[in-house]
């Protein structure tokens, strides 16, 4: 349906060429091609800066932006995939024959298919971003030391979701081993950082172990427990 | 398949409209956290801790004296909350020591919902008074009395109050009472005091001016049963900000001499404790052997 929808859309701009082939005008697939690249381009680098760094955050929900980047890239990797694979058939002048031409030309492929490359591995980076979607329930506790071992009491943690917003009932203090236990509130997403902001400095860590780990339940009496290590002296 | 789509969009929908308080783990139903503290203090010091609710807010929970061996406290449902709460943090605090803030962790509420947790945690001294050092000195009068010689000294920056003293006798071999249940003890005796300020800041030097006499008054056996006897009574003296305090104490009476005789055959041991600002208590043994007075 796509590529279908494009050739009508550029139905327009079609030429002949040497072989009274219908090809697309060489200006206007420049720039169809070129405005592929740049949104690949720009769509993924989007997508891995939205995952590695909170830039995007505040602008408008992570699940809303990761179903916005999905969509993107999904239509660039159509677009990639038409200009690449995309042919007609022409009669040939010389051998009386019809033959398939590409529509686009081999430079142009070349450029599609990198960009599909470049989108393909944006859209595997935004399908993770998936686990963020839902939290998971129950309290979950930790201690926050410093750098020579000893524990950072009166620090603020929390556990932040891709928008960098809290998905904890509330943000706690560490007691005065560094113990703190959060409890988490699923409906606001999946913890993708944890903070500690303590009086001389700050520390955002990336959740690297499944958080049901360390989540408690009932039946898992054995919940594992957080260490969180400030990379400076503690208070 | 249009059926399984709607159920998928269903849960997703009601997943992020409702209400956080809705997937909360915790139930309205009701709840008692026990808390049992176990303050490791440093030697010789003891006070009570003053407790304050950290975690649930005040209002959201309570917290009230328990009962029970030791030092125990509970926490109950506040006026303003019913939810079980995941935790508890309690703050102690009280004069001389640092203020800290313990965490019971996850607790584990049984059927009745109720949760108990122990909190075992050494208690740091913040500016407490020490008593540097305690000599016992030979007194040279007739008939000669117990004299020690105790310096105090006060780190802080505010003054303090030595104000309480108590005396403790200890015999691990014999009775420590003539008569056992009517706390008629061996001894009865009056304390008197010379003391010595240091005026400087922590200076090592003793000035002579500033000594004033004192007889301590109202001692009263405070306990007299089975091999221990205890005095006490208001002492009330003051010790400047930063300044050290040579007090002598000389016993008038039998609490404060040992014979050697005594301790051999009872194998009695007696210790001074001292209160600060009527909270923090610092007890040590009374040595036997006397020094030379300087």
């Amino acid at each position: 349906m796509l590529p279908r929808g494009i050739s009508t859309l550029y139905a327009s701009y079609l030429a002949k060429d040497e072989n009274e082939c219908e090809v697309r005008k060489a200006r206007k697939t420049n720039f169809l091609s070129a405005i592929v690249a740049v949104f690949a381009g720009i769509t993924s680098i989007a997508t891995f800066v939205n995952q590695l760094t909170p830039t995007f955050t505040g602008l408008v929900d992570f699940r809303v932006r990761n179903i916005l980047s999905l969509a993107f890239l999904a239509s660039i990797m159509g677009l990639c995939v038409y200009i690449m694979s995309s042919r007609h058939l022409c009669k040939s002048a010389f051998i009386g024959q019809e033959i398939g031409h590409f529509n686009y030309s081999r430079t142009r492929r070349i450029v599609a298919f990198y960009s599909s490359v470049l989108a393909l591995a944006a859209i595997a980076v935004a399908l993770s971003d998936f686990r963020y979607w839902f939290g998971v329930d129950g309290p979950i506790q930790g201690r926050v030391i410093d750098v020579s071992g000893h524990p950072v009491a009166a620090a603020v943690v929390d556990a932040m979701n891709r928008d960098d917003r809290s998905v904890c009932q509330s943000p706690q203090r560490t007691v005065s081993n560094g113990g703190f236990v959060l409890d988490l509130e699923p409906t606001r997403g999946h913890a993708a950082y944890f903070t500690v902001k303590a009086t001389k400095c700050e520390l955002r860590q990336p959740i690297t172990t499944p958080m049901l780990n360390f989540v408690s339940r009932k039946d898992n009496p054995n919940e594992n427990s957080i260490l969180l290590r400030l990379s400076c002296p503690g208070d | 398949m249009k059926i399984l789509y709607s159920c998928a969009l269903a849960v997703l929908v009601i997943r992020l409209s409702a209400p956080p308080s809705a997937f909360a783990h915790q139930g309205s139903e009701s709840w008692r956290v026990s808390v049992v503290l176990q303050p490791e203090f440093p030697s010789g010091y003891l006070t009570n801790l003053n407790k304050e609710l950290v975690y649930p807010s005040p209002g959201a929970a309570v917290l009230k004296r328990g009962l029970g061996v030791g030092d125990v406290v509970e926490v109950l449902p506040g006026e303003l909350s019913t939810l079980r709460p995941s935790h508890v943090d309690i703050a102690v605090s009280n004069f001389g020591i640092k203020r800290q803030v313990l965490g019971t962790g996850i607790l584990r509420f049984d059927s009745d919902g109720r949760a108990e947790a122990i909190l075992r945690f050494p208690i740091e001294l913040d500016n407490a008074p020490k008593i540097e050092q305690i000599t016992k000195l030979k007194d040279t009068r007739k008939p000669a009395r117990p004299l020690y010689e105790i310096t105090f000294l006060n780190p802080s920056s505010e003054q303090i109050n030595i104000s309480w003293l108590k005396v403790r006798r200890i015999f691990w071999n014999g009775g420590a009472c003539m008569e056992s249940g009517a706390n008629r003890p061996h001894f009865s005796f009056k304390v008197q005091v010379y003391g010595n300020r240091v005026v400087g800041r922590l200076s090592q030097e003793r000035p002579q001016k500033d000594s004033v006499s004192y007889q301590v008054k109202g001692f009263y056996i405070a306990y007299c049963e089975g091999q221990t006897i205890e005095f006490e009574g208001p002492f009330n003296y003051p010790i400047e900000a930063h300044e050290r305090l040579y007090l002598r104490l000389s016993f008038v009476g039998g609490i404060g001499n040992l014979s050697h005789f005594e301790q051999i055959l009872f194998r009695a041991t007696q210790d001074i404790e001292f209160a600060f600002n009527n909270s923090l208590a610092l007890s040590l043994p009374l040595p036997f052997s006397a020094a030379t007075p300087p």
